[in-house]
């Protein structure tokens, strides 16, 4: 009786050691990307385009409409990695949720449009006026709000002009805000890329009002915080047991997306057709060009330097909303380390042409 | 067909069409921006073009596909539904507050709700079901329901069997009440899928190529595509009313 116990002891214990194993050595056989649509996802047109398998692991991308949806994604799970708003991937990690930040991928994409004829701009043209913007509880909140704040200017959520303020009128989606710029119908109004493209070429073939950038904001966020660099507005996460499953996959995908914006700057076309023909991105307009693909700012960084760019940012973010990030500041965890080996890293073309 | 039938029946839709198309032009024509508003003339250039493009037909099939399987679905289980009600009153009775509630709630209310649980391309389907399937029950209930008493009670005094009473006098009493039903049924389903797909960013559908259209405002595409939906509309209507004929010639010889 005792021998039989102490047999079947012993095979359960091999089975239980062979499981944990194997479990341990596993490797993951497809894996889900995610990018919202708009300006974050020229940052992965390249991989999109050029990279369905990754050492033997077959590479599926999935295009979603905003950050609702993006945020959906990663906290259910459904997404092995994902480029989120930067704050975002802080507040969903601040609830638990199985993430880690990988690196920056877009250093903010957000410009001040108007119709006015008026060829110089100062923050305080926009006192008395409404400022058209998406972006609510969000990154272009912050930011406007941020530079605002530091000039000195008084702002207020309104519809409506306000003397001596900045009324603040914001709507779900940029579709709202880009036939009124194009009518003239409106004086200010803040876009991202690509619709900034978009708007621009549309006002110019319908005659109506001349739509132009006052302003870079990404400029004004530096000075307001007196710093040299611009936000990290979104940033590449990564499912926590990914990471420790297949931290090279990781890397070299975190590699590839350098790559992948010297490719989409150097000729942004097959990229562009990429989005639009097979992703069937509602956001990206055909008539895209280079200087818009640029103004996205999509410059990937990792490692410290990333790390050190985030936390200043959640700094920030952090005295001003810190409902923005979630209410604390991520721990050290919520960073996934190494990869500093690309901070020198410029990126290569020629070999995934 | 003697002139006025013609006049009738040919010339009065042509003249509805015709005064459609022109109002649609002086619209046009007043607001001056093909940006905004494209003339009739641009938007058919625009849908040409579309014909000639492979997408077109992939988008135009899923949707399509999309429709009547949804459709299907919702007609399917509203059958059982509605037969199970009408046999068993208690399970009617029990059955009625979900049918009304379903039929009640604003279309709006279901998409939140079930974007709110679903997020994926699923999510269409499960719009579409919970928004017809009400409809589709109360329309068979209401054909079963409104079958001559009498001529059950004949069913039962002569003791057809069930599938003689099924196929030889339940199916062609309650056809042509329930195909109309189900045309104008069908022609709602298309709008609300295209609605759907636009809403969950369903990929290769005529939704997402319309919400493609609209960001980059592409309006020409957009009617373009509008177009194709309603032609899309009007193909499944009318294959159902020819349906209906066909079922009403053979079983009452009209």
């Amino acid at each position: 009786m005792m021998r039989k116990f102490l047999v079947l002891l012993l095979v359960f214990m091999l089975t239980a050691t062979l499981a944990v194993s194997f479990s341990g050595c596993s490797h993951v056989e497809t894996i889900s990307v995610y990018a919202p649509d708009g300006g974050p996802a020229l940052g992965m047109a390249f991989l999109m385009k050029e990279f369905h398998e990754i050492d033997g692991v077959k590479v599926d991308y999935t295009l979603v409409k905003g950050a609702d949806e993006i945020a959906a994604a990663v906290a259910n799970g459904d997404a092995d990695l994902a480029i989120l708003p930067t704050n975002l991937a802080a507040k969903l990690y601040n609830e638990g949720k199985d993430i880690l930040f990988v690196g920056t991928n877009s250093h903010g994409l957000l410009y001040l449009l108007t119709t006015a004829a008026s060829e110089t701009f100062t923050l305080e043209d926009l006192k008395g006026e409404v400022l058209h913007l998406t972006g609510e509880s969000n990154t272009p909140e912050a930011v406007v709000r941020k530079i605002l704040d530091s000039a000195g200017i008084v702002y207020e959520k309104s519809d409506v002009p306000i003397a001596g303020k900045v009324a603040l009128k914001f709507y779900k989606d940029g579709s709202g805000i880009v036939p009124e710029l194009v009518k003239g119908a409106i004086r200010y109004a803040i876009l991202g890329e690509p619709a900034v493209s978009n708007v621009m070429q549309k006002a110019a073939a319908a005659k109506k009002a001349e739509v132009k950038i006052a302003a870079d904001l990404q400029e004004l966020w530096r000075t307001a915080t007196n710093t040299t660099e611009s936000y990290p507005q979104t940033s590449l996460v990564v499912k926590k047991s990914l990471w420790r499953s297949d931290k090279k996959l990781v890397e070299k995908i975190a590699k590839l997306t350098i790559d992948g914006s010297v490719a989409i700057l150097d000729d942004p076309t097959p990229y562009l057709g990429y989005l639009i023909e097979e992703m069937e991105s509602t956001q990206v307009p055909a008539t895209l060009k280079l200087e818009g693909v640029e103004r996205a700012n999509i410059s990937p960084t990792f490692g410290a330097t990333a790390k050190a760019a985030v936390e200043a940012y959640f700094n920030i973010l952090l005295a001003f909303d810190k409902d923005l990030i979630g209410g604390k500041l991520p721990d050290k965890n919520f960073y996934c380390g190494g990869l500093d080996e690309l901070q020198d890293y410029k990126g290569i073309i020629k070999a995934f042409a | 067909m003697d002139k006025k039938r013609v006049l009738y029946n040919i010339g009065a839709p042509v003249l509805g069409l015709a005064l459609f198309i022109g109002i649609w032009y002086a619209l046009a024509q007043a607001i001056g921006i093909s940006l905004f508003l494209p003339t009739p003339g641009e938007t058919l250039v625009r849908f040409f073009k579309l014909l000639g493009e492979k997408k077109f037909y992939v988008a135009v099939g899923n949707t399509l596909l999309r429709t009547i399987l949804s459709f299907s679905a919702a007609f399917l289980l509203a059958c059982v539904f509605a037969v199970l009600s009408a046999k068993f009153r208690f399970f009617g009775k029990v059955f009625s507050p979900f049918a009304v509630v379903l039929r009640v709630l604003p279309t709006i209310s279901v998409i939140l709700l079930v974007f709110l649980l679903i997020r994926s391309r699923f999510a269409a389907y499960v719009i579409i079901f919970l928004v017809i399937f009400p409809m589709q029950y109360k329309s068979v209930l209401d054909a079963i329901e409104r079958v001559d008493p009498l001529l059950k009670e004949m069913t039962e005094a002569y003791r057809f069997s069930w599938q003689k009473k099924v196929f030889s006098f339940y199916i062609p009493q309650m056809t042509p009440a329930l195909l109309t039903g189900m045309s104008i049924t069908l022609s709602f389903t298309v709008k609300l899928c295209v609605a759907a797909e636009v809403l969950s960013y369903v990929g290769k559908s005529v939704g997402r190529y319309m919400q493609q259209a609209y960001a980059s405002l592409e309006t020409e595409t957009l009617l373009a595509w509008t177009i194709a939906a309603v032609l899309l509309g009007f193909l499944l209507e009318g294959l159902l009313l020819l349906l209906k004929k066909m079922i009403v010639r053979r079983y009452h010889g009209k």
